[in-house]
């Protein structure tokens, strides 16, 4: 306790003797950050909006991006819309169980983080979530693994998608900001 | 009788305009306490034991006890950007580099005031300096398409263009239904929607796109000339902020403009502190209430 007293004394008269550049370093620390995250955004998908978002109000916001995983299967590809969540998911969670709920509701936790700045590991740990589950038929349709119950990591993609405005032109662009398949190095 | 002279205000004036630094721990805390509660993303052990360390903090006696604080409630602040470094905006940034900025000005004894002014100058300043340069660097704000789709989606002015063009609400929906349409439509490489601006529409966005870079220099000019300009550079923060308010629900984000617009407050530009606080607990009010009167839709 006396130790810990003394130590919280020398570093309250080492910041008092030291404010002025402590104040200093601060400014420098901020300026880094900032440029640290414009650097992000500006190579990377990360959003405007996060890590700092510094730069908000210049680019579209979370709520234009939108997360699909694609699965391969035998008889084609299917797609499903995990944020923001569709009916059918919504329904499908709501009705899995005590587990399957919260497995569900993991997916989607992880699902709306995701968009803020998608990267691989972090769509590895979705797509190794998604390798986990049966999908429903009125999700996945007639699409059914090319073997056994669930779809393969290799055979599930991850795509982030941003609605982005042109004013001039009329109308709202979507494009792919980020896609990833499992199993990729 | 001036506002700040009637008796139910001349002591919180007098407090406000005479005790800075316990001011700002006062407004530091307000802030911290209404942005701790109001989001879900901050860590539970940090909302859990933070607002306990900011009522220690508004009572406690003396500047040491007053750093110790500071120091553990900027670890509170620190774990929170930490955890949500990728999902958290600006304000928990900020708000954490106003931690670390008064944990210096209560450790530096009869310079606290000169210290704290000194990296509210440098936060605001480099804060919207930057900001200004990332707004003019994107292609995406430039164009007027950020702002334009603010217009089109009915999150500003809906109801202020809605006098000029009745049909205005109709057409916001429409294109608002447009965008959810786009995001239900099966992955392809690219994908379009048609929206409807009209032209009237299109020129608006330019022109707010160019009012919001101007009053953003501004705001730096001020801040950089505050010893020329006096009260008046007080002043035109606190329109800024009021301009904000009306269009944009940043409550959080606009209360720590007021506080580093306090902080910077001196001798000379003192009578704007009752206005500062008169702002953030505004602010505070409304954020914790999720209302805002006074907005123009």
């Amino acid at each position: 306790m006396e130790r810990g007293r003394r130590m919280f004394g020398k570093l309250f008269e080492w910041s008092g003797r030291n404010a002025s550049l402590l104040v200093t370093t601060l400014a420098i620390i901020v300026a880094g950050n900032v440029l640290f995250q414009a650097y992000t955004h500006k190579t990377t998908p990360l959003l405007a909006w996060k890590g700092g978002g510094f730069g908000m109000y210049t680019e579209p916001h979370a709520e234009d991006r939108s997360v699909w995983l694609t699965f391969t299967g035998a008889d084609g590809v299917a797609s499903v819309r995990i944020w923001p969540e569709t009916a059918d998911y919504i329904a499908w969670r709501d009705k899995g169980g005590l587990r399957g709920t919260a497995f569900l509701n993991g997916i989607s936790y992880q699902a709306e983080r995701f968009r803020y700045y998608p990267r691989a590991g972090q769509a590895d740990a979705l797509i190794g979530m998604a390798a986990r589950l049966r999908w429903p038929e009125n999700m996945v349709g007639d699409v059914t693994p090319a073997e056994g119950k669930v779809f393969k990591r290799n055979d599930i993609t991850i795509v982030v998608y941003e609605n982005r405005y042109d004013v001039k032109a009329q109308e709202v662009i979507r494009t792919s900001v980020f896609e990833r398949t499992g199993g990729q190095s | 009788m001036a506002f700040r002279d009637r008796a139910l205000i001349a002591p919180i004036a007098r407090f406000v305009t005479e005790e800075h630094i316990r001011t700002l721990l006062i407004l530091f805390s307000a802030i911290v306490f209404v942005f701790f509660t109001t989001k879900d993303y901050i860590p539970f052990a940090a909302r859990l034991i933070v607002p306990f360390l900011l009522l220690m903090l508004v009572t406690a006696p003396n500047m040491r006890q007053r750093f110790n604080l500071l120091l553990w409630i900027t670890l509170g602040l620190a774990l929170n950007v930490v955890l949500n470094f990728y999902v958290i905006a600006n304000h928990g940034f900020v708000i954490m580099y106003i931690g670390i900025a008064l944990m210096v000005a209560c450790a530096s004894g009869e310079d606290a005031s000169k210290n704290i002014s000194r990296a509210a100058v440098f936060l605001i300043s480099i804060l919207m300096g930057l900001a200004l340069i990332q707004k003019l660097i994107s292609t995406h704000y430039m164009s007027g398409d950020l702002i334009g789709s603010y217009l089109a989606n009915g999150y500003m002015f809906k109801a202020l263009i809605s006098l000029v063009d009745p049909s205005w609400p109709q057409t916001v929906h429409q294109n608002l239904a447009a965008q959810k349409a786009l995001m239900d439509v099966a992955p392809s490489a690219t994908a379009t929607m048609s929206v409807t601006i009209p032209p009237a529409i299109q020129v608006l966005a330019i022109l707010l796109t160019w009012a919001a870079l101007a009053s953003q220099v501004m705001i730096e000019a001020c801040v950089l000339l505050r010893n020329k300009l006096g009260v008046w550079a007080h002043y035109a923060i606190m329109l800024f902020v009021l301009i904000i308010y009306s269009t944009r629900n940043e409550n959080v984000f606009l209360s720590m403009n007021l506080i580093l617009g306090y902080a910077i407050t001196d001798e000379q530009s003192k009578s704007a502190r009752l206005w500062y606080v008169i702002g953030i607990a505004y602010l505070m009010i409304m954020e914790a209430m999720r209302l805002r009167p006074g907005i123009i839709g």
